[in-house]
């Protein structure tokens, strides 16, 4: 019994150096993942920002101590300083810890560890990452595209996710699934050129299977532009290869997709409008249109009987119009209706719809 | 007794003698001024508005839009001619704005002077010199006063209900 206390006292005395000099590390900031979205199968990179820790110097070689899912060294792993006090880790979870993605699901529901030095005289708290499963959230939300992080940056990886299943007529695809892009509304591009193997590996979408594409970009290479860019959204849409390199082409594509840069006020809705709401063979007609996209060209067909006018609406982004003399252009035509379409300049239908014209009491009849 | 009647009968006829002696100055006679004289003549376009009346009665915005910047509306004149006697005559229409109703033909008003209340006074427009085929009409929705300007607004309905109008903003031409 003697011994055993004796043992205890001992085995205090010591720890006693050792907890005594043990230090607290303010724990992070800040830690992200890059990409943000990442299957567990795949390349990813953790990130720490010390820059309130005052225990720990800029650079200073600081280590992991990882236990859930499993510590799969059982020694500190050392991690990477990156500079502006962010250390970093770059892994593939399934290799680094030896489990499948399954394994790793039904494990604990985060990453558990710490960030200390060499000897544990200083560490933090226990800190922990979630262990999402981005695939089932973004499968259960039904949206066709959804992207991540929220506050992504022209330098920073931006990660997006295409659910093929939810475009109709898209699903089989012959062969890969590719991004045709731009940012801007297309200011700046990066197209699927179907013809050039570079550009088809280089915009090729991960088929992460079941119809679920993800593809990270960081923009400013992606879409080669300069750090100075402006970016105010990313525009694309998801196309499929035919699969024939002798042959190389498109074969069918989603809706477009846009994505609003962070900060960037969400642009009002596309507004058509028709003034007056009534009209007669013997009025003037204005069109308009609000909230354009950026370099957006508006054109017009107006079909009455067997005449067809056409013309352009002026203005800018924000508006534009069209004056049409209707009265000039079909009078003395025995017509009930007008067909009126829209389209911008690379096709889009925007309008295709017919419009009455109401019979006129009034004795002014041209 | 008798001279009492007497001398109330001679009182009595003197003072009807006095009565009808009495002459009133009326002067001499004027034609009253009409509606004629304020409208007649060149008027200018300074503005025109297409107000789309069927949004007006929903609540709808816009219920109004300027076209005076189209379809050279600026260039629009229109001349209101009437004869010695202030009684209106030809009229006509100058200018390449849209011919919203017919350029030249002969006009009247519906009344000769201002309304103290009811309807605006509506300008009359015919084919024919005769005045027996209507044309058009136009409501003069502001009289021209003390400053030379006047409104004209043609509406148009169908099955009775206004759904457009087109709103002629007018100032005398120089003359």
């Amino acid at each position: 019994m003697n011994r055993l206390i004796y043992c205890l006292l001992g085995c205090m005395l010591l720890l006693c150096p050792i907890l005594k000099a043990q230090e607290t590390i303010t724990n992070p900031d800040r830690m992200w993942t890059v990409p943000a979205v990442y299957t567990l199968d795949e390349p990813v990179t953790w990130y720490f920002d010390f820059a309130s820790a005052t225990q720990v110097k800029d650079g200073e070689q600081l280590y992991l101590w990882i236990w859930a899912p499993t510590n799969p060294t059982g020694t500190p792993i050392p991690i990477t300083y990156s500079g502006d006090r962010i250390w970093s880790i770059r892994f593939t979870p399934t290799e680094f810890f030896g489990m499948t993605v399954e394994e790793l699901f039904a494990n604990t529901e985060a990453f558990y560890f710490l960030i200390r030095d060499l000897d544990a005289t200083k560490l933090t708290g226990t800190l922990s990452l979630p262990k999402t499963d981005y695939i089932k959230n973004f499968v259960e939300s039904g949206k066709q595209m959804d992207f991540a992080p929220s506050d992504f940056q022209l330098g920073g990886t931006l990660s997006i996710l295409f659910n093929a299943n939810l475009v109709e007529g898209f699903l089989p695809a012959p062969s890969t699934v590719h991004m045709h892009g731009g940012l801007n509304d297309w200011s700046a591009l990066q197209e699927f050129q179907a013809w050039i193997p570079e550009i088809r590996e280089k915009t090729a979408f991960r088929h992460l299977g079941n119809g679920i594409y993800k593809k990270d970009i960081v923009p400013q290479d992606y879409f080669n532009v300069t750090e100075e860019f402006e970016m105010e959204n990313v525009v694309f849409l998801a196309v499929k290869y035919n699969g024939n390199d002798a042959t190389p082409d498109w074969a069918g594509a989603s809706p477009d997709y846009k994505i609003i840069a962070p900060g960037v006020p969400e642009p009002l809705p596309p507004v058509l409008s028709f003034f007056p709401l009534k009209i007669s063979i013997h009025d003037l007609l204005t069109i308009t249109r609000d909230n354009n996209l950026r370099g957006q060209r508006l054109t017009y067909t107006i079909t009455g009987g067997s005449k067809t006018i056409s013309g352009e609406l002026e203005g800018a982004m924000t508006r534009q119009r069209a004056y049409i003399h209707i009265a000039k252009e079909f009078s003395g035509m025995d017509i009930s209706s007008l067909h009126i379409q829209i389209k911008d300049q690379n096709g889009l239908m925007i309008y295709d719809e017919d419009m009455p014209l109401v019979p006129v009491d009034n004795p002014e009849k041209n | 007794m008798n001279n009492k009647l007497r001398i109330a009968l001679l009182c009595f006829i003197g003072t009807l003698s006095f009565m009808s002696c009495h002459k009133i100055d009326d002067g001499s006679f004027v034609e009253p001024i009409t509606l004629y004289e304020k409208v007649k003549g060149s008027w200018t376009l300074s503005d025109v508005l297409q107000i789309d009346e069927t949004a007006k009665t929903a609540g709808i915005q816009p219920d109004e839009i300027s076209l005076y910047d189209q379809f050279d509306f600026s260039t629009f004149q229109i001349t209101l001619d009437v004869d010695a006697d202030n009684r209106p005559t030809a009229y006509r229409v100058d200018g390449n704005a849209p011919e919203l109703f017919p350029s030249s033909g002969f006009w009247d008003l519906d009344t000769d002077f201002p309304r103290a209340a009811g309807p605006a006074p509506v300008i009359n427009l015919y084919s024919d010199a005769g005045k027996t085929s209507l044309i058009g009409q136009l409501n003069i929705s502001a009289m021209p006063g003390a400053n030379p300007v006047m409104d004209l607004t043609l509406t148009r309905k169908t099955a009775g209900v206004s759904f457009v109008s087109y709103q002629y903003k007018l100032s005398k031409a120089n003359q």
